[in-house]
Order: C-alpha cells, then structure tokens, then sequence
C-alpha cells in the first residue's frame, strides 16, 4: 500500500511583508533584465539567476521584518 | 534549442497534471537535457584545456553523442530509475513530464531531436528557427532573439500568464508543498527558510526565466555589436543570416520507414516495460 509523507508545517506568509515581497521580485526582474543585459552569462545562467530572485526577497522581507521589529 | 521555454514549461504542465506530481522534478526534467550536454556544446576552456564539441548540433542531438537525452526513452529510463530507488510516484512522474516536454519542444529548431532513439536515430524537426549553438552564446542568442525562438519564449510567458494561479501562494502551501513534502520541509527545517523565501524559491525560475528573455533581448537587439547585419527574421526557419543546421533523413522513404519504425518499437517496448516492471514499481511507491 503506498504511503504518504505528512506535509511539513510550514507557517503561513505574514502579510505584513506582502509589500516587501513584491518590492524584492521588481527588484529581481531589474536586476536580471537591466544588469543582466548588460553582463550576460555571470548573471543570466541557471544558477545565479534564480539566486538572484531569492536574495531579492529575502533581503526586501528581512528589511521589512527589521522595521516591524523596532 | 529553446531558451527560456524550458524555464517556463515547468510551470505550464505542473498547472495542468492532476496526478500528485514534484514541481522540482519537472523543472530537473526540464531543464536536465541541457544540463547535461550545454558546456561541451558552446565550449569552455579551464587553463590550456578547452572542451567543445567538433560539431555542436551533432554532439548535442544526434547519435553517437548526447543526443539520447532528447528522447522519450531517456526520459522513460530516467523516470523507472527514480522510482526504484526513491519509491516516489511524484518524483518519477515529474522527472518523466519534464524529460519529454524537453524533448518535445527541442523539435521546433532546425537540428530537431532523435525522439524514438534507440529505434530510429531520425532526428525529427518542425524547422521553426535555426539551430544556431555553433556559433556560440553569443551567435546563438543573436539569432535566436532575432527569430520565431523569442516569439515562441514570449508564448510561453503567456501560457504561465494564463495559468498565474499555479504560482500563487495558495496553490504553494495547498499543492506543491503537499504533493513533494521531503525537499521543501528540509528547506524550512534544516535552514530556517520562512514562508516568503520558501515561495520564491518555488517561484524563481519563473521570474528568472521571464526576466532571461528581455535580457538577451536586449542585449541582441540594442546593444549585440554585430546587430547591424544581425537583423530580425520572424520568417520560418529564420534568421536568414546565420548557417541553419539541419540533421535530415537521407530520404523521404528512408524518414517514414524509420518514423514507423521508430513509433511501434517505442510503444511496444514502453508497454513491456510497464507490463513487467513499471506498473509493480508504481504500485509499491509512495503517493508523495
């Protein structure tokens, strides 16, 4: 009988960093359309592009977070 | 050879499989082919060593070479192994759907792919635009952004446009985490990754490959210093301006006896396959 592996319990998006979210995915799309046309394969390559994507959010939300802690 | 579509597909069949399926198997699938083959065919050079395939559109899609990874039996092959050893249903499905979309869409440049390789090594090709990697990333980008290949990457940005849910933080937390649980709770466990990080990575590939297109797009046709002669062809098979590689049957009989060929030995073999091994393998694995 095949089994299933419980979901892990991952804690829903706070929504005060929505914000933050869609300003670190604006910040990825420039960086990667403008600066990436510009160096090419050091950034538009399949591993520093998506990186890219995820540093962007995770720096815009950790700001976020940050603030919201003050 | 697709560029950016292969980033995108992962999305457009994750929308669309009802079966419990591993987004991050299809992107592999996806992405694998090249993964495995790209560097040898554009080139690298590591101190006074230099790898490069003589003729780039042999090595990548044809035989003997690293064509096989564009095939339907590269995919099927891939797929059994994961499933015998990782006895899961999601991820051997997702690997499979990924290896074969690949394959699939690498038929619409000139060099085609051997889709029923090992029966026939019949590369099979809609000519859409021109298969330009041995000119290099450069030449390659140029003449693909200059082509039917950068409308067919937009085309691909509006089949993810139309199926935006599939990235939508519901569809994350409800479907992908639940479906593939073990790599995105090793993500939020191990590394203390919080939810928004989580769901960019998830979505990652979609904006990176989005992002890909205008990129060289831009750099192809405002700042490409050869942009001059290089201009844009959306006529097929285009753009005329650079050598289109083909890998054609030697004749219109010889193509039809190895396409026959190449279809019943292929169905016939996936149904032996499964009869024997597949289906006692897909009953003993996990759902997710």
């Amino acid at each position: 009988m095949p089994d299933q592996t419980s979901p892990p319990d991952i804690p829903a998006s706070d929504s005060r960093l929505a914000g933050a979210e869609t300003a670190g995915y604006i910040l990825a799309v420039i960086v990667l359309v403008f600066i990436g046309s510009l160096l090419l394969t050091v950034v538009l390559n399949w591993i520093s592009g998506p990186v890219i994507v995820i540093a962007a959010v995770a720096l815009t939300t950790s700001l976020k977070r940050r603030r919201l802690a003050r | 050879m697709s560029w950016a579509a292969h980033e995108l597909e992962a999305y457009v069949i994750q929308k669309h499989v009802k079966q419990p399926v591993s987004f991050l198997a299809i992107l592999i699938g996806s992405l694998g082919p090249d993964m495995l083959t790209k560097i040898p065919v554009y080139g690298i050079t590591i101190g006074s060593l230099t790898l490069k395939a003589e003729n780039p559109a042999l090595y990548h899609r044809s035989w003997p070479g690293a064509g096989p990874t564009h095939s339907l039996m590269f995919g099927v092959v891939v797929a059994l192994v994961v499933l015998a050893f990782t006895r899961s249903r999601p991820w051997s499905l997702g690997l499979l759907l990924g290896l074969w979309a690949h394959a699939i869409s690498d038929t619409l440049d000139s060099a085609g792919t051997m889709l029923f390789f090992p029966f026939t090594t019949q590369n099979y090709s809609l000519n859409m635009w021109a298969y330009a990697a041995g000119e290099g990333r450069y030449g390659d980008a140029a003449a693909y952004y200059s082509s039917l290949g950068g409308i067919w990457d937009l085309a691909w940005v509006a089949a993810v446009l139309l199926s935006i849910g599939v990235v939508s933080r519901k569809t994350f937390h409800e479907r992908i985490v639940v479906e593939d649980p073990r790599p995105w709770g090793a993500l939020h466990r191990r590394f203390s990754i919080g939810p928004e990080v989580l769901l960019a990575v998830y979505r990652a590939y979609l904006v990176y490959g989005a992002s890909r297109i205008f990129g060289w797009g831009i750099w192809a046709r405002f700042m490409n210093p050869n942009r001059g002669e290089q201009v844009v062809d959306f006529s097929w098979g285009g753009p005329f301006w650079v050598e289109r590689v083909s890998i054609p049957a030697e004749s219109t009989q010889q193509f039809i006896v190895s396409t026959v060929w190449g279809v019943v030995m292929t169905t016939a073999v996936f149904a032996i396959i499964w009869k024997l091994l597949g289906h006692r393998l897909w009953r003993r694995a996990a759902v997710t």
